[in-house]
């Protein structure tokens, strides 16, 4: 069947991480955004693994599922266009290795993703030993990530070991600022141990592609989320069993059952282009180039980001695209197209009722965003949005890329001007201003 | 090693020093200037050069780390390799190779040995601390010349050796008295040794002691070599008897003495070797061998938590930030540094507290070294020996297993089973089997024999797992630590923490004996992990012979450097101090606080040394607590006048 995955999010226990970040709340989450398997996060973390062995039970081989109380409670508070959704986790961590290779300070973030609770104490076991566990939910080991990966497939062959969102500047494997400028660099003799890479969500796989090294490996997305509500940002579809060993094998072979990934528009990513957030500067990789990549304001250099990176590491041009890929779909959270069309945040109440309102019709996020057909969005009262979708959908967006951490913004509409055209047409929308 | 290379790597100093024929020839090595690789360069000349036997060579260090260390580096086959040991271990090897039998005190014992002197014979002594009088004692036996010292401490020494004696008993300054006594009276035994060490180096020799001086002047003939490598400005150890003052006496014992200086620091950045050379006005100074000028600093902070805040926020600056918000916050984080680049060295433990309090909150790996290390603790030492017990079944680990705080055994108990041990000559564990019998011992006492041997019975009924980490959970059931320590958390996780230790021998053969040898790798170490990429926190004592290229002093106030104590040694506190700060290779940070323990503190009056060039800063959280407290007092103000 197919399967919705996010197997990278963060529990409560990760630095600035929300206090609903917990299991029920991605169980909450994963069945409204309409995920599948949602990765518990953070296991290194002595109290979020005690909660997970308290609160999970074990599924199908390898996956977990919320304990039936706690599961019966939540679901009675769920509307029934999203009651039956299946969500199971797996059990996953990031981790912030940070060392010394080749006379450079090395940050990378690594996923590690394991098969049962007595492969995670085994691995914990380990870590503990290397770096302090307790403090942070995604802890810091002055660890090689090579090192890492020896220990992952040590302690259970069928552990899958991911490089995280690889492009972000400051810890990640091909971070502009401490990271490597090949997986071979990274990872020598093991670098054919790398069979999946996470895009992270200021690169797509089209960028991905351009290297001729990436093209080998399996290209996953998850959302990096922080609190539940930011599941599914994005994340890969699946064509298997609900079963961990199929799910992961998949990812390992890269064979058909990876159907592709769900993209957040690169552009809307906080490191997709060059920049100085103090400084206000956002600059294009071109012209990151004619000004010497120094800031003009401040005159330090400038933090390069995602797009520019991958042109420096590409081996392919720009428009290259292989000629059989993956799906890629992109979307912009149901949140921020009705915000848009309210000219609102996405805090609103009135966006926060209309997005309730629309999942109580409509059913799950994903579902409405990557499936439904318009008409049926249309028929049952939301024509605007259904208008909203389409051009989504047909990824007629305007862009102003991120940079230097601030978040790029993807607007469907140029003006107020043009939302109002495009959307007056329709009728009966009452939560339209 | 090719000893082409190896010479040609030495500089001249360096080169002279391991080629020298001269005997005494005693090196003066500051810090940074190549002292273990001259020593292990001399040995390897003598042999690979000079023809000289391993065995005919003999170097001395003052810790197990250190001789290990020299070991690893000599890097030569078993069977072939001069004998590298420190003066104890030289002094119990000799002994038991003449057929002594020796059974080393233990601290407890030593304890109670004391406690009955006390009572009986020598009150004058009572206002003393037991840990004190030991001290004292030692001091008192490694003089040679003992005829100056006080009458009545003499009077206490000699029933204390008695004792001992009584009961077939040494402490380890008699390892060295012995060995000594019977090299002076035995001439053959001498001859013996004198032909056997034709190549006498010594380590550290700054911590040399007059007795273990005196039994080296002793296998000195013409024809042997004697090699002396230390820096006066490192002798650390006054408490132990040594004295900075041993090379003078060598000068003065042999006027054919050759000296060689060893004179450029490889380690530190010129502003390290200057700043530390202050503390001795007037010394020959050291010259950088780097270019860099490197950095020393004194920061101020308002209390203990604030400096290891500032520090932790340093090291996550240098490191480039440890998450995204710092690294976005941080210009110029292209540094290359990793964790075990960072050392913070204190005074004491007592200020290892907030450091550590605060460490555990940031998520930065760091490693505790010395008595504060959590393997120091005694639920681990306890469990630790077991294991080694388990392994290898013999009176010495099952002793220390009895020992353990954990069965509250008095001093006084675990002293009559020494008793019963040496009029009976039993094993231990026949000796508790008649202990628990005799009325001297008291009920409670005995009932907590008989609680012990429960527990004996139960380790050797049981069938232990095979794999290390799941056979100290076994031992965790079977001494009750969970309900023993359900009240504290800390112990509990520490043991956790001990057992996930474990876990990387669970998967090879031979799990137990390879978790056992790798324990007592990080024993000889005293626990600290050159190999981990983690900060390291120690004390100055224990930073002796490390480096960083980072360096933190904690507590640099009045009371604390110098430590405020009965007798002051400033000299002593100079020299710690020199030490600790040339432990740094490129930065050096001096760190005073404004208030500790709730009471207000003063610089360190070495600051008055250092003057010159330092350069001195404000943490900014002294800003942001003045602005507070004037705050508070300005709202005090306005509730007065309504």
């Amino acid at each position: 069947m197919e399967l919705i995955v996010d197997l990278h999010i963060h529990s409560r226990y990760s630095r600035a991480t929300s206090k609903d970040s917990n299991l029920e709340g991605l169980y909450r989450w994963g069945k409204i955004k309409g995920i599948n398997i949602i990765g518990t996060g953070d296991f290194t973390h002595p109290a979020w693994f005690a909660e997970i062995q308290d609160k999970l039970e074990p599924a199908e081989p390898g996956l977990f599922k919320l304990r039936q109380d706690l599961a019966i409670a939540i679901d009675k508070t769920l509307p029934a266009s999203i009651r039956k959704n299946l969500i199971r986790f797996a059990l996953t961590v990031e981790i912030s290795n940070i060392y010394s290779k080749n006379e450079k300070v090395r940050k990378l973030h690594n996923l590690v993703i394991m098969p049962s609770v007595k492969a995670v104490s085994q691995f914990n076991s380990a870590l503990e030993r290397i770096g302090n566990l307790k403090a942070d939910g995604r802890p810091i080991l002055g660890l090689d990530s090579k090192q890492l990966l020896t220990l992952t497939l040590d302690t259970d062959p069928s552990a899958l070991f991911v490089p995280a969102h690889i492009w972000t500047p400051w810890f990640s494997m091909f971070g502009s600022k401490s990271g490597f400028n090949s997986i071979d660099e990274a990872f020598e003799e093991l670098a054919p141990e790398i069979k999946a890479i996470e895009t992270g969500l200021s690169s797509d796989p089209f960028m991905n592609w351009r290297i001729a090294e990436l093209q080998k490996v399996t290209i996953i997305s998850n959302s990096d989320a922080h609190s539940p509500q930011k599941l599914g940002r994005e994340a890969t579809i699946l064509q298997s069993q609900v079963d961990y060993h199929d799910i992961i094998n998949g990812i390992k072979t890269n064979d058909r059952r990876i159907v592709g990934t769900i993209e957040f528009f690169p552009q809307e990513g906080k490191y997709h282009y060059d920049g100085h957030r103090a400084c206000n500067i956002r600059f294009s990789p071109k012209q990151t180039k004619n000004h010497q990549g120094l800031c003009p304001v401040c005159h330090q250099s400038l933090t390069v980001g995602v797009d520019n990176r991958v042109n420096e590491l590409a081996n392919l041009a720009e428009d290259y695209q292989p000629k059989r890929h993956k799906v890629v779909e992109y979307i912009i959270p149901l949140i921020e197209i009705l915000a848009e069309m309210q000219e609102k945040t996405t805090a609103a109440k009135a966006v926060q009722t209309a997005y309730q309102k629309v999942i109580l019709d409509l059913g799950n996020e994903f579902t409405i965003l990557r499936k439904m057909p318009i008409i049926e969005i249309k028929d049952a009262g939301y024509e605007a949005l259904a208008k909203a979708i389409v051009r989504m959908r047909q990824k007629e967006v305007h862009v102003e890329p991120g940079y230097d951490g601030v978040f790029g913004t993807i607007k469907l509409f140029t003006s107020n001007e043009e939302r109002k055209k495009q959307l007056t047409e329709q009728i009966g929308l009452g939560w339209e201003t | 090693m090719g000893n082409v290379n190896l010479l040609s790597s030495l500089n001249s100093q360096q080169q002279l020093a391991v080629k020298s024929e001269a005997s005494p020839l005693v090196i003066i090595a500051g810090p940074g200037t190549g002292k273990t690789k001259t020593l292990i360069s001399r040995i390897v000349y003598l042999i690979e050069n000079k023809g000289t036997r391993p065995e005919n060579i003999l170097a001395l260090t003052f810790t197990k780390k250190a001789a290990s260390e020299m070991q690893e580096r000599l890097n030569n086959p078993q069977n072939n390799s001069p004998t590298i040991t420190t003066f104890h271990a030289l002094g119990y090897d000799f002994l038991t190779s003449m057929g002594q039998e020796l059974s080393i005190i233990n601290k407890q014992e030593q304890q109670e040995v004391l406690t009955e002197l006390l009572q009986t014979k020598f009150p004058l002594f009572k206002n003393i601390r037991l840990g004190e009088l030991s001290l004292l004692i030692s001091r008192f036996k490694n003089k040679v010349d003992q005829e100056s010292a006080d009458q009545s401490l003499a009077h206490l020494v000699a029933a204390y050796d008695e004792l001992l004696t009584s009961r077939c008993l040494s402490d380890y300054d008699d390892l060295l008295i012995k060995t000594y006594r019977l090299i002076t009276k035995n001439t053959r035994l001498k001859t013996t040794l004198q032909d056997r060490y034709q190549h006498i180096l010594i380590d550290e020799f700054q911590d040399t002691n007059h007795l273990q001086y005196a039994l080296i002047k002793n296998l000195l003939t013409p024809n042997n070599h004697l090699f002396m490598i230390g820096d006066p400005r490192q002798s650390i150890y006054a408490f132990r008897g040594t004295s900075d003052k041993m090379f003078d006496q060598v000068k003065k014992d042999f006027p054919d003495f050759q000296e060689v200086t060893l004179t450029t620091n490889y380690r530190s950045c010129r502003q390290i070797i200057d700043s530390s050379a202050q503390l001795f006005p007037g010394s020959p100074k050291l010259h950088a061998s780097r270019s860099t000028t490197g950095k020393v600093q004194l920061i101020y902070t308002p209390h203990a938590f604030s400096e290891a805040d500032w520090i932790i926020k340093t090291i996550n600056a240098k490191i480039g930030g440890t998450d995204l918000i710092q690294a976005g916050n941080i210009q110029n984080n292209q540094g290359n540094c990793q964790f075990s680049d960072f050392a913070v060295i204190y005074r004491t433990h007592s200020l290892s507290k907030p450091l550590e309090e605060k460490f555990s909150q940031s998520g930065i790996p760091y490693q505790l070294v010395g008595d504060s290390s959590p393997y120091e603790q005694p639920e681990i030492q306890l469990l630790i020996n077991v294991l080694k017990y388990l392994q290898n079944p013999a009176d010495q680990y099952l002793k220390a297993v009895l020992s353990s705080p954990l069965f509250q055994l008095s001093s006084k108990t675990l002293w009559a089973v020494r008793v019963i041990q040496t009029d009976t000559d039993y094993p231990l564990e026949q000796a508790l089997k008649t202990a628990v019998t005799q009325k001297n011992i008291t009920q409670k006492e005995r009932k907590k024999i008989s609680q012990f041997q429960q527990y004996l019975q139960k380790l050797t009924q049981q069938n232990l797992p095979s794999k290390a980490s799941q056979i100290v959970a076994q031992l965790t059931k079977i001494f009750q630590l969970a309900i023993r320590y359900q009240n504290k958390p800390s112990v509990l996780q520490n043991i956790q923490q001990f057992r996930n230790t474990l876990v990387q021998f669970d998967g090879i053969p031979h799990s137990l004996a390879q978790a056992v040898s790798y324990l007592t790798y990080l024993e000889k170490h005293e626990f600290y992990d050159p190999a981990a990429s983690k900060v390291t926190l120690l004390t100055m004592h224990a930073s002796k012979g490390l480096e960083f290229r980072y360096v933190f002093i904690c507590g640099f106030e009045e009371g604390i450097i110098p430590l405020e104590n009965k007798i002051i040694d400033m000299e002593e506190e100079k020299r710690l101090l020199y030490v600790a700060m040339t432990r740094a290779k490129d930065e050096l940070y001096l760190l005073a606080t404004r208030k500790r323990n709730g009471q207000l503190s003063a610089v360190s009056r070495f600051k008055q040394n250092l003057l010159t060039d330092l350069e001195e800063t404000n943490d900014e959280a002294i800003a942001r607590i003045e602005k507070k407290q004037q705050k508070w007092q300005e709202k005090k103000n306005q509730l007065t006048l309504l």
